[in-house]
C-alpha cells in the first residue's frame, strides 16, 4: 500500500517526465508494431527464406553459420577490413589462427540477439544482391560488393543521424518501405557486422604484427617504457 | 516477483555500498571492534581469474568484465535531448575496479570557495581537518608520489612523504611534458594509488596498464585488495554480495531502524542494525534515501531540507587528443601519465571562476581500441588505424562545475531496473560559468599538444558524464535547512545514518575525488566509532 501511494506521489511529482515516457512508449510500439505488420506482407518472401534458413542450421554442426552464411562473411570481412598495400587484412586471419568467419561465429554462437540480426541480414545482402542479377552476394564482382555494401553503410548513415522531424519522419516510412522491400535487416545488422569484423581482426595477430604491438599487456607488463621498433613476429609475445 | 517473509537479522552496523568510501568504512569499523554487514550490489571479483589480461582477446574479454549480468541492473533515465553516460562499477571495490587509481588531494581553497571566490558555498571542515585522514589512506594504499625538487608546487602542505616512489612518464608523457615546459607549466607526476614497490603484500606495478579492465596482479590498490581484506581479518566484518538495498526503515523513535534489500536470489531480507551508512555513490544513495519514504519523511528520508540528490555535480571533462610523427607506444606503463595544476586557482583575468587540472591520459591505446575510436570501415580505415596507433596521446580535463540546485537525481516515476525498482533520473547540464571554464579549457589543451609537437589535433569537447566522477547530491553543511549531513556526514535529520560517498561534498574541486572520499570516510568511521563508545548510537 505504501509503495503503491509512493508511486502515485513519484507521477504527480513528475508529470513531465510521466508524459514523456508514455509518448514515446506508444510511438515505439507503433512503430514496431507495423513494421511488423509490413514485414509479413513483404513481397520479398523473407519469412519463407528464413524458415530455409533454420531448416538448413538444424543437426548437429560445429559452427553457428552455415556453409553459405560462413563464405559470405568472409567475403564482408574482406571489404571491411581489407588486404592492400599497407599490410594484411581480415582474409589473413585464416593463416595464423582462426578465419574472420569462424571468430564472428563464435560471437554469434554465444548471443541470440547476434543470431536474429545475421540471420536476417545475410539473407537481406543475397537479396540485393539479386538486384544486380546474381543470386547471390558472394558471386558478385569485388566492385559491385562493395558498392552494395556502401549503399547499406549510407542508408545506416542516413537513419541514424539526428535530424529535423519532418526528415525524422521521412526516414520513418523509408524504413518501413525497405522492410516490405526486404533490404532493412541488411541495413540493421551492419553497424554489429563492421564491430564484430574489428573485433575479430584487431584481437587478432595478424593485425598485431602488422602495427607492431608487442602485447599482451600480463604477465609480462612493459617494465620498459621506451617503445619498441615495430619487429613483425618478434614483436609479440606468446 | 515472489514476496517472502523478511529474515530478521541484527548488526551494530550496515554499510550500503563497497567503493572507495563502504569499503574503508567497513574496515576501519571492524577494527574498531564493531560487527558490520556490507551489502554489495554486484559481485566480488577475482582478480586471478576475472581479469584476463594475458591473452590476444584480453581487449574484448575488459570490454565487459565489469558489466551487470542484466543489462536493466544500472538503468537510468535522462531529460528529453540530453546525453550524459553514467559510468560505474558495482562490485565489491565499486568504482575503484576500473578506476585510474588518480590520486590527488583537494586543495586548501577547495574548502572555503565561497569565501575566497565568492561562488557555491564552503566546506564545514577545511583542509587541515581532513590531511591526517588523506595521510592514512596514503599509505593503507601505498600511494606513490614525487616530493622534493619533483614536487608539484600547486600541492597542499603534507604532514608525510608519499609512501612510495613517483612512476617513470612513459615516451607519450615525455613528449606532453616537453609542450608543457615549453608553456612555462609545471608537469609532474600524478599521485597513483599504486605503489612503485611492494606494499602490504602486494607486488609492485609492472605498467601493464591495464589498470582499467582489471590488474591481475593486484598492484593497483583498489579498495577490494586493500581495505576489504583487512576489514575480513577483524572476523568482524561480513560481505554479503550480488545484495541490492531498496529501503531503509525508520523506527518509531525516529531512527533509522533496518534495512530492506534484495539477496543474491531476489529474495527480500531485512537486517537491522544501530547505524547505517549509505554509501553507494552520488546517484545510488540519493536513490535509496528517496525510495524510503514513511510517514514521517513523506519526501525521502532524511530529507527535511529537500536537498537530496540536489547539486548534482560532475567534474568538466574535455578530452584533446594529438597526433606525433614519431612512435609514442602510450600503452606502457600507467594509463595516467602526468598532472598539470597551474590552471588550478581562480584566475582574475578570467570570465569565470575556480579552474581545473590537466591529465595526461593514456588509456586504451591497444590495437583493437584505436581501431574502434576510428569511424568507418575499409581501406580508408585501415589506413588511419594504422596511422594512430601507437602515434597519439592524450591530455583531459578536471574542471571544477559548479554546484547548481538545477541539476539533480531523482526517481524515474515509470521506468524500473530489474528489480522493479524506480531507477534514478539524471539532470546534469552546464550552466554560464562551467561553459566559460570549458572554453579555456579547449582554448589551453590545444596550445599544449600544439606545443608538444603534435601534427594533427582533434577531439577537444566536453563529454557529459565522461568525467565518471559525480558528486554533491547529500551535501554537508551545519545548517540542516541548508545541507543533508552534519560535519561527520551524519544526517542531520536521523542520528543514526550516515553517509559515506562522495554525496556529502560540497563542492567537487578538480582533482579525481576517490582519495578524498576515502579520507573522509576514515574520518566518518571514526566518528561513528566515537559515538558508538560514548552510547550515543
Amino acid at each position: 500500500m505504501q509503495r503503491a501511494k509512493s508511486t502515485l506521489v513519484r507521477w504527480a511529482a513528475s508529470p513531465d517526465l510521466v508524459t514523456l515516457h508514455l509518448t514515446r512508449g506508444l510511438v515505439e510500439f507503433s512503430e514496431a508494431t507495423l513494421g511488423h505488420v509490413v514485414t509479413m506482407l513483404s513481397a520479398s518472401g523473407a519469412a519463407r527464406q528464413l524458415k530455409q534458413r533454420h531448416t538448413e542450421r538444424a543437426g548437429d554442426r560445429a559452427g553457428w553459420f552455415t556453409a553459405a552464411e560462413s563464405a559470405l562473411v568472409e567475403v564482408l570481412a574482406a571489404l571491411i577490413v581489407p588486404s592492400d598495400e599497407t599490410g594484411p587484412g581480415a582474409e589473413q586471419m585464416g593463416l595464423a589462427g582462426r578465419s574472420a568467419a569462424e571468430t564472428v561465429d563464435e560471437l554469434v554462437k554465444r548471443s541470440p540477439r547476434r543470431q536474429s540480426l545475421y540471420v536476417g541480414g545475410l539473407l537481406a545482402l543475397d537479396r540485393l544482391a539479386k538486384t544486380t542479377g546474381k543470386s547471390r552476394f558472394v558471386e558478385l564482382s569485388r566492385e559491385d560488393q562493395l558498392q552494395l555494401l556502401q549503399f547499406v553503410d549510407r542508408l545506416h548513415q542516413k537513419w541514424s543521424t539526428p535530424q529535423s522531424h519532418v526528415t525524422k519522419i521521412k526516414n520513418k516510412i523509408d524504413v518501413l518501405y525497405r522492410k516490405w522491400s526486404g533490404v532493412f535487416p541488411a541495413v540493421e545488422l551492419f553497424p554489429s557486422l563492421v564491430q564484430d569484423v574489428l573485433q575479430a581482426f584487431y584481437a587478432h595477430r595478424v593485425s598485431w604484427v602488422w602495427l607492431g604491438y608487442d602485447g599482451p599487456p600480463m604477465p609480462e607488463g612493459y617494465p620498459g617504457l621506451d617503445p619498441r621498433s615495430p619487429k613483425p613476429e618478434a614483436g609479440i609475445r606468446s | 516477483m515472489v514476496h517472502v517473509p523478511p529474515k530478521k537479522q541484527t548488526t551494530d552496523v550496515v554499510v550500503i555500498g563497497c567503493g572507495a568510501g563502504g569499503g574503508v568504512i567497513a574496515k576501519e569499523l571492524g577494527e574498531a571492534g564493531l560487527s558490520v554487514v556490507v551489502l554489495e550490489a554486484g559481485r566480488r571479483y577475482d582478480p586471478n581469474t576475472d581479469y584476463q589480461t594475458n591473452g590476444v582477446d584480453f581487449e574484448v574479454r575488459g570490454k565487459t568484465v565489469f558489466a551487470p549480468p542484466d543489462d536493466r541492473r544500472d538503468r537510468y533515465t535522462l531529460p528529453l535531448g540530453n546525453w550524459f553516460a553514467l559510468s560505474r562499477v558495482k562490485g565489491v571495490g565499486g568504482s575503484t575496479l576500473h578506476y585510474l587509481a588518480i590520486s590527488p588531494r583537494m586543495h586548501e581553497s577547495d574548502f572555503r570557495v565561497r569565501s575566497e571566490d565568492g561562488v557555491a558555498d564552503d566546506w564545514p571542515i577545511s583542509y587541515q581537518d581532513l590531511e591526517p585522514y588523506y595521510t592514512r589512506v596514503e599509505y593503507e594504499l601505498g600511494v606513490s608520489g614525487p616530493d622534493g625538487a619533483q614536487a608539484n608546487p600547486f600541492e597542499p602542505p603534507r604532514s608525510k612523504p608519499y609512501p612510495t616512489a613517483p612512476h617513470t612518464f612513459n615516451c607519450a608523457s615525455v613528449r606532453v611534458q616537453q609542450g608543457a615546459q615549453r608553456l612555462g607549466l609545471h608537469m609532474v607526476r600524478e599521485p597513483l594509488a599504486i605503489p612503485t614497490k611492494p606494499w602490504n603484500g602486494r607486488p609492485a606495478c609492472i605498467g601493464a596498464s591495464t589498470c582499467n579492465v582489471g590488474c591481475s596482479i593486484s598492484a593497483k590498490s583498489s579498495i577490494d585488495v586493500t581495505y576489504v581484506p583487512k576489514a575480513l581479518a577483524t572476523g568482524r566484518v561480513e560481505f554479503r554480495t550480488g545484495c541490492m538495498a531498496r529501503e531503509i526503515t525508520v523506527g518509531s523513535d525516529g531512527k533509522a531502524r533496518s534495512v530492506i534489500y534484495f539477496d543474491v536470489a531476489r529474495q527480500e531480507q531485512e537486517i537491522i542494525a544501530r547505524a547505517i551508512v549509505v554509501a553507494g555513490n552520488a546517484v545510488e544513495t540519493p536513490r535509496l534515501l528517496l525510495l524510503s519514504t514513511s510517514s514521517r519523511f513523506p519526501h525521502g528520508l532524511a530529507n527535511s531540507s529537500g536537498l537530496v540528490g540536489k547539486y548534482f555535480t560532475e567534474h568538466l571533462g574535455v578530452f584533446t587528443y594529438g597526433r606525433f610523427s614519431e612512435r609514442l607506444d602510450p600503452w606502457r606503463g600507467t594509463p595516467s601519465g602526468g598532472l598539470i595544476q597551474d590552471y588550478y586557482a581562480t584566475d582574475a583575468h578570467n570570465d569565470f571562476a575556480r579552474g581545473w587540472s590537466i591529465v595526461v591520459t593514456n588509456s586504451a591505446h591497444w590495437p583493437l581500441s584505436v581501431a574502434q575510436r576510428v569511424p568507418g570501415w575499409g581501406a580508408q580505415h585501415k589506413a588511419r588505424t594504422k596511422q594512430l596507433f601507437a602515434h597519439f596521446t592524450g591530455v583531459c580535463s578536471i574542471g571544477e562545475q559548479l554546484p547548481d540546485l538545477r541539476n539533480h537525481v531523482k526517481l524515474d516515476p515509470i521506468v524500473k531496473d530489474n528489480l522493479d525498482v524506480p531507477v534514478p533520473h539524471l539532470v546534469n547540464r552546464t550552466h554560464a560559468n562551467d561553459q566559460a571554464m570549458i572554453k579555456a579549457i579547449s582554448v589551453r589543451l590545444q596550445e599544449l599538444l600544439e606545443a608538444a609537437g603534435a601534427i594533427e589535433i582533434w577531439g577537444n569537447e566536453h563529454i557529459p558524464g565522461h568525467s565518471a566522477h559525480y558528486l554533491g547530491t547529500c551535501r554537508m553543511g551545519t545548517n540542516p535547512a541548508t545541507s543533508v549531513v552534519d560535519p561527520w556526514c551524519r544526517t542531520h535529520d536521523v542520528s543514526n545514518l550516515f553517509i559515506g560517498d562522495g554525496s556529502v561534498f560540497v563542492t567537487c574541486g578538480a582533482v579525481n575525488p576517490a582519495l578524498t572520499i576515502s579520507a573522509l570516510a576514515t574520518r566518518t568511521a571514526e566518528g561513528i566509532a566515537a559515538a558508538f563508545r560514548r552510547g550515543e548510537l
